[in-house]
């Protein structure tokens, strides 16, 4: 499945192909009970939400196609004297109805976008700013890790987990730092539960994340399209595509993938509000998620958090295409390694030596 | 075989000779040849004033070059000194011989563990002369936003890798100015080596590592 895919193929796929058509027509039989006809009654409203609740397919449909008539902004909850579940559970229909991310256009990016800020405030109470920041031409991210310099602090962790808004009740981690045994180069008898101090007499440490392969076989399994590599090399997931299958997961040789088994859980007080829609934005159960490379950070000029965070400097990340940036420095002149090289993943994480 | 017959024989044996040498091993595109051969930089991919964000601290060019590819700056340390002048109590030029041995009546909070007392002593960075600036061992005075200068002397693998980023901390973001922090914003100059401690992940807190081991999902 690739980007070519269009709307009414997936729309097919998902049996939603006459809402989606409905909408894109822009001739909407919309009947009210959304906000977008002049005059609704409160009754009638009433019985819609009844409806959508019991999950009937007529309510989606009129939900749907409302999309093409309402003006601008989807919410407005005050205007339309709409409780807040009434508003977030309208918001999270007209969520499921709309296209792969891939697809869609800069009009629909920004509608869906408004309305996941809105829901974030609705249900979380979190003031987020979602960005749909677009790869950069001449860009194409690379990332090195010193493994003398790696002291196994894990201030990377840290930083990653707050940076990238990840699950605190299940203690979901993208990143692991290993320690490993003296002279062995093998992961297998690495140690990946640290309980003392660090670093250890005669032991080094090495961390794993997504290496953003450049033939990932990761999205080449998933069977809705849900997962792919962007230009800048930025192997990414679009949340509410997913449908939680998990076949990415098997086939990552790298174990670069999470698994959202249960709601994750942030703090509101924690959670990172400035977001990118490919990256730290909220998550819900049953997604897949994994290291964006902080899409939200990266593609503003940023470094990812687990970058600026390293107190060693162990951790180097740059632009593959500038022949005087960092990441190609340290390629040109240290002697780097990858994991698994032999399986062709080509991932664009290479490990070095001083 | 009809002519028929042979087409199809043909058309198979073409697809087959096809389909596997779709999945030949080694036909996997090699990122760093994809590198090598990509022509579409066209120098700084973020523009200079969209990166101003980046960072805020202060710095300067650098007069160590190494083997940069580029000019680059560093961020400075003299704004970072908490006692200073130094010749508000060093007013009649400098203290007795500099050397490590005997009792400290000064500077208390300083442990010095930088090679031993044979090697270096406080004369060895610092000038004992009026104008309390760093030296290099040739008596040199270097300034306090340059230490760089004074560890390369001995330090000259790590200045390298340093100046080419391989080393230290390049500070705001990949994009941009390259701004690189300086030596001392990392390790303390009397004491450099880092320290053991717990990790900032408490073990409690600690993702489980997945059943089956690393490989295997
Ligand atoms: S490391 Fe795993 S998840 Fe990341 S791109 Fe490679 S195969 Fe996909
Ligand atoms: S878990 Fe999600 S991203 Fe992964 S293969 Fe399944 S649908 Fe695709």
């Amino acid at each position: 499945m690739d980007a070519s895919m269009n709307a009414s193929k997936l729309g097919k796929f998902f049996g939603f192909e006459s809402a989606g058509a409905q909408s894109e027509s822009g001739k909407t039989l919309c009947s009210g009970g959304c906000g977008c006809a002049p005059a609704v009654d409160e009754g009638r409203r009433k019985i819609l939400a009844g409806l959508a609740v019991a999950g009937a397919g007529t309510a989606l449909a009129v939900v749907a196609g409302c999309d093409t008539v309402e003006p601008g902004v989807d919410s407005g909850a005050v205007a339309r004297r709409e409780s807040p579940q009434d508003e977030a559970l309208r918001l999270r229909f007209k969520e499921q109805l709309r296209k792969n991310f891939r697809i869609m256009t800069d009009d629909e990016k920004r509608r869906t976008v408004e309305r996941l800020e809105r829901l974030a405030w609705l249900e979380q109470g979190a003031d987020v700013e979602i960005r749909t920041t677009a790869p950069r031409e001449g860009v194409l991210f690379g990332y090195a890790f010193n493994v003398s310099k790696c002291e196994g602090y894990m201030e990377c962790v840290k930083a990653c987990v707050e940076e990238n808004n990840q699950d605190r009740a299940t203690n979901m981690q993208y990143i692991k730092i290993w320690e490993m045994e003296p002279g062995s180069m093998s992961l297998e008898s690495a140690n990946g539960s640290i309980t003392h101090e660090v670093p250890a007499e005669g032991h080094f440490y090495l961390g794993t994340q997504c290496f953003h392969c450049e033939n990932p076989p990761c999205t080449k399994v998933c069977p809705v399209g849900a997962t792919w590599k962007e230009k800048d090399g930025i192997v990414v997931v679009d949340y509410d595509w997913c449908i939680g299958c998990r076949y990415c997961e098997a086939a990552c040789p790298y174990f670069g993938r999470r698994f959202n088994w249960q709601e994750p859980e942030v703090p509101v007080d924690q959670i990172n509000g400035s977001q990118h829609y490919l990256g730290n934005r909220l998550r819900t159960k049953g997604v897949m998620e994994k290291c964006t490379f902080c899409v939200a950070r990266s593609r503003e000029g940023k470094n990812p958090a687990c970058v600026e965070a390293c107190p060693t400097g162990a951790r180097v990340f740059g632009n593959l295409l500038d022949p005087d940036s960092d990441i190609r420095q340290v390629l040109a002149t240290k002697k780097v390694f990858r994991l698994k090289e032999d399986l062709g993943t080509e991932p664009k994480f290479w490990y070095f030596t001083d | 075989m009809s002519s028929r017959g042979t087409d199809f024989v043909v058309v198979a044996l073409l697809s087959i000779a096809g389909a596997l040498a779709g999945c030949k091993p080694g036909e996997h595109e090699k990122v760093l040849d994809k590198v090598r051969d990509d022509t579409t930089f066209k120098g700084d991919p973020i523009p200079p004033e969209q990166a101003e964000h980046l960072y805020h601290g202060s710095s300067e060019p650098t007069q160590y070059q190494g083997a940069a590819p580029a000019p680059f700056r560093v961020a400075t340390r003299h704004d970072q000194i908490k006692k200073y002048r130094c010749t508000d109590c060093h007013s009649g030029g400098f203290v007795p011989d500099g050397k490590r041995s005997g009792p400290q009546k000064a500077h208390w909070g300083l442990d010095l563990h930088h090679a031993d007392a044979k090697t270096m002593d406080c004369f060895t960075c610092h000038a004992p002369d009026k104008g309390m600036t760093l030296r290099t061992l040739s008596g040199d005075s270097v300034g306090w936003n340059k230490p760089y200068l004074v560890c390369a002397q001995c330090h000259f693998q790590q200045a390298q890798d340093w100046a080419i980023g391989a080393h230290g901390k390049r500070l705001g973001g990949w994009a941009g100015e390259r701004v690189v922090q300086n030596c001392t914003g990392c390790h303390n100059p009397h004491d450099p080596a880092f320290k053991s401690r717990m990790p900032a992940i408490e073990p409690e807190n600690s993702a489980p590592v997945r059943e089956g081991g690393w490989t295997h999902p």
